[in-house]
């Protein structure tokens, strides 16, 4: 059954391009962690933000944006 | 939901999320540009990843991020479809303490690949090991924590038909 929905504007989704996002995640790296995408990438395969629950969803959240990490 | 081409698939998909949102924020989906099929899931996030203030009388906080895949329909001639591979929705107080944050992490390094959910510092509940806890869940969506926000945390829906919104979201 169709149902009729009210007639508010719902603003576009934005689609960022590779460049965009990397320079969003190196962002996202330097403010949280103050280290590059790289060097956090590193430190997390090194196991260094583990028993941290503080910044658990901010080390999560930055490491699966890795293309790598879906890789290991 | 299938569409004829996976570009369609993904706009499709990102289109009923932005939807979902709309229930309670301006805030917008960005996706990183992934419209075709890859082994590496394509990522897409509330307002770039920085928290969004909700209304209502709680100011509470929201972040989420989701990673999709693009694949073709297992029904013959149905089309291409998109399906979750991993999120992580967080809800903060407003002193940006985390209360609850719901993590499916599959790959990479962690043992932990069922879904669960963290209770942060921010919801304040003193044992010591709900700190660090995984505690399992079955799949949540972007319109079950939306729908959580306005039932049980106060947060004021911005449109009256939330209801038949979260519902077309999650089915």
């Amino acid at each position: 059954m169709a149902v009729e929905l009210e007639n508010i504007e719902v603003p576009q989704p934005r689609f960022l391009s590779e460049e965009e996002w990397q320079k969003k995640m190196e962002r996202e790296s330097q403010e949280n962690f103050g280290m590059s995408v790289a060097e956090f990438f590193e430190a997390w395969k090194a196991g260094e933000f583990e028993g941290k629950p503080e910044i658990h969803d901010d080390v999560i959240g930055l490491a699966m944006q890795v293309p790598e990490y879906w890789k290991l | 939901m299938t569409s004829r081409t996976p570009a369609g698939a993904v706009s499709e998909y990102v289109d009923l999320i932005q939807l979902a949102v709309s229930c309670v924020s301006d805030s917008v989906v960005t996706v990183r540009g992934g419209y075709y099929p890859s082994d590496t899931p394509h990522s897409l996030q509330l307002n770039e990843g920085i928290p969004v203030r909700l209304g209502g009388t709680s100011r509470l906080w929201l972040s989420f991020h989701q990673f999709y895949r693009v694949s073709e329909s297992e029904i013959p001639r149905a089309g291409w479809t998109v399906v979750e591979s991993g999120y992580r929705y967080r809800i903060m107080n407003a002193d940006h303490r985390e209360i609850l944050s719901y993590h499916w992490h599959p790959g990479g390094r962690s043992p932990i690949a069922f879904h669960h959910l963290h209770i942060g510092n921010g919801a304040m509940v003193g044992r010591e090991e709900l700190q660090t806890a995984h505690l399992p869940t079955g799949y949540v969506s972007a319109g079950d924590i939306i729908a959580m926000l306005i039932r049980d945390f106060g947060v004021a829906p911005r449109r009256p038909d939330w209801e038949s919104i979260l519902d077309i979201a999650n089915s």
